[in-house]
């Protein structure tokens, strides 16, 4: 089983993502430049976080015109997991793979802290470990996170803020899932919430069963 | 896109992209925190966004236009379900040669 963890001129998240599928879970997991990606040998894709681009136009809009999203687009269309955190998140939703836009945070600042979040729907190869309605501790880290969309009740909601909204996203989404489920994005970041070391007082290791329902997910065939 | 060997001339497209609809919390910490602190009162909001020039050559500054609006819906310059795109102006640039 092998993962591809892509990365943008901007890109900053990707060792962390990898050294989690890598030496956490055991799954197989390359850094691919995204001018060299090619989806045919790969299992799953993640688009990590960062400011691609120096987040230009709009964070993640210049990504999401690389060539690599014309690949990611065949994989998603075969079903095949792709996962999108942070600005891997606004990469998603401004290539159209995910529906929604990701607007400046309210209030209007960078946001860097831990939080928590629900997951609201299990069947999805990133959140299959996960009990219905589980919280989850994992930190976030970014400036434009408020998810808007005209018509909430129509997006498949797989993350939501627990407890307090950081960013004003509307009904507190935290990620979404496109209709299938195979492709996901989220803004808080799991790759940093698996590891003991790196979770702060009062909270868990929030982002490793994200992980492992990839793993169990792959395994299984999906 | 621009339309090259057009004959006519250069022009200067201004555009803005702001935000429509929803909250624009940046405009509203400007107004809050800068003008009304400042204790000038009568602005009643302030709306922030981004600013983009286009250089381009088309036959007439109406056609200009026109293709500077199209560019920016097309290639998703904005996206029209959070944006409006604000057509600011034109400028004639002379012919560019």
């Amino acid at each position: 089983m092998r993962v591809a963890v892509i990365r943008f001129p901007g890109t900053n998240g990707d060792l962390d993502v990898a050294h989690v599928l890598n030496r956490v879970v055991g799954l197989r997991a390359d850094v691919v430049w995204h001018e060299k990606f090619e989806g045919e040998g790969y299992d799953a894709v993640v688009i990590p976080g960062g400011f691609s681009y120096g987040d230009w136009l709009r964070a993640g809009a210049i990504a999401s015109r690389s060539p690599a999203l014309k690949e990611i687009r065949e994989m998603a269309s075969d079903g095949k997991p792709i996962l999108g955190i942070c600005n891997g998140f606004q990469i998603l939703v401004e290539s159209g793979l995910l529906p929604g836009a990701l607007l400046p945070n309210d209030p209007p600042r960078f946001m860097a802290r831990w939080v928590r979040v629900k997951v609201l729907n299990t069947k999805t190869p990133f959140t299959a470990m996960y009990n219905d309605g589980e919280v989850a501790s994992m930190p976030i880290a970014h400036g434009e996170g408020r998810y808007y969309i005209d018509d909430p009740i129509s997006v498949n909601a797989v993350f939501t803020y627990h407890g307090e909204n950081p960013n004003g996203s509307i009904n507190s989404i935290a990620g979404v899932a496109s209709g299938d489920g195979n492709v996901v994005g989220l803004m808080p970041h799991p790759e940093r919430a698996s590891e003991d070391a790196l979770v702060p007082r009062g909270h868990g290791k929030g982002g490793l069963k994200l992980w492992l329902s990839l793993k169990e997910s792959l395994s299984r065939g999906w | 896109m621009p339309m090259n060997g057009v004959k006519g001339g250069r022009y200067l497209v201004h555009v803005a992209i702001t935000l429509k609809g929803s909250r624009d919390p940046e405009g509203e910490t400007i107004l809050k925190d800068v003008v009304t602190a400042s204790g000038l009162s009568g602005v009643l909001k302030v709306r922030s966004g981004k600013y983009l020039g286009f250089v381009i050559s088309a036959p007439n500054a109406e056609g200009a236009v026109k293709a500077v609006a199209d560019l920016c819906y097309r290639l998703r310059i904005y996206n029209p379900t959070v944006h409006e795109l604000l057509m600011l102006g034109v400028e004639d640039e002379g012919s560019g040669d």
